[in-house]
């Protein structure tokens, strides 16, 4: 996906037009012939549904377009936590946060993030994943890895899907959590482990963020 | 003495959703209707089988619309095309209109209209084969044009 804002701008203000003719199309079809069959009315009902989540993940992507100054604020580690599944929620996923690694050894030391770019990136993130393999449950977890917070974010992939993921997740990386992390001096990448249980396997996003430099003192 | 067959409208467009909808309402005001989700498949279908007429999306995956509409022009006969576009821009319409569309018709649209322009395209469509002149039609509250009622 392009990085200029302005076409950008101009690829999401389109799809905007085609996902509220679609929601239009579909409400007024609904209105008109209340008494259709129900098998059709689940289908534009679905349309609906569809194409306003659709709307709600790109208006996000307009939010993004729109400059703004970066604020990095220190967040601990539960908050930063708390700021992504928060994200993820929003865009209809049902989040356990690791209980093992929820309080890791990190929790009382401090991230740097600018809470909008990073929670507008998983937006986004999530929105594409439910999007194109219609995922809706992951695990968020944390580890403090020397003076990086390593995050990670995971979910059950089926096996006839492990190869397309391997093919999207690039540009679905790209378009999202990876210049995020980038611009906090951090990395982002996926990977997939594909021997969970035969059938299926776990992918994960890792999230390699820096810790706030605490002083021998405890001094910031 | 039989009905006279409604007319057939090609639905030409890659988004499955708006498909669904369209097909939908223009079955239930009793047209035929054929789905193409390419360019390549809707000049087969429309070679096949001329469609009275085409609603054409300008973002098709393999080609513009643009293209077809050119195409669907040396038919004979050629159908009646409207082009449904997401782009509002005034030369993107101006060179559709150029290209042969009848209409223009910027996403998101009301239904309703875009039904009363297909009426008023196909009627003006009879009324043409008849030997009448028919102006351009106008139709309030639809971003659309007609080549008549271009300034150029």
């Amino acid at each position: 996906m392009s990085r200029d804002p302005l076409t950008e701008l101009e690829q999401t203000t389109r799809a905007m037009r085609g996902a509220l003719a679609s929601l239009r199309a579909a409400a007024e079809a609904l209105e008109l012939f209340p008494a259709m069959e129900p098998g059709q009315r689940a289908r534009l009902h679905g349309v609906v549904n569809e194409e306003a989540e659709r709307l709600g993940g790109m208006v996000g992507q307009l939010e993004e377009l729109v400059p703004h100054d970066a604020e990095t604020t220190p967040v601990a580690v539960d908050e930063l936590l708390a700021l992504l599944r928060r994200a993820v929620v929003e865009r209809g996923f049902d989040v356990e946060l690791e209980p093992e690694r929820s309080d890791p050894p990190g929790a009382r030391r401090r991230v740097p993030v600018d809470r909008r770019r990073l929670g507008e990136a998983a937006r986004r993130f999530a929105a594409s994943l439910r999007r194109d393999f219609a995922v809706v449950r992951c695990d968020l977890g944390a580890d403090a890895v020397d003076d990086h917070l390593l995050l990670d974010w995971s979910w059950r992939v089926e096996l006839a899907d492990q190869d397309r993921l391997q093919d999207w997740q690039g540009e679905a990386l790209g378009a999202s959590l990876r210049p995020a992390a980038r611009d906090h001096d951090g990395e982002a990448w996926f990977d997939l482990d594909r021997e969970d249980d035969g059938a299926a396997g776990r992918a994960r996003v890792r999230l390699l963020l820096p810790l706030e430099h605490v002083r021998a003192d405890g001094a910031t | 003495m039989a009905e006279p067959e409604m007319p057939k409208v090609l639905v030409v467009d890659d988004e499955p959703n708006i498909v669904l909808s369209l097909e939908f309402l223009l079955r239930q005001e009793g047209y035929r209707v054929e789905v193409a989700r390419d360019g390549d498949e809707a000049l087969r279908r429309a070679r096949a089988e001329p469609p009275d007429l085409v609603l054409l999306d300008v973002m098709l995956p393999d080609c513009s619309g643009f293209d077809v509409c050119r195409h669907l022009r040396d038919l004979q006969p050629a159908p009646r095309v409207i082009l449904l576009t997401a782009r509002g821009r005034s030369v993107e319409r101006l060179r559709g209109l150029e290209l042969g569309a009848d209409r223009y018709v910027t996403k998101p649209f009301s239904t309703r209209d875009l039904m009363a322009v297909i009426r008023e395209t196909l009627q003006s469509d009879r009324l043409e084969q008849d030997g009448l002149e028919q102006d351009g039609l106008e139709q309030d509250g639809l971003e659309q044009d007609s080549p008549k009622s271009d300034p150029s």
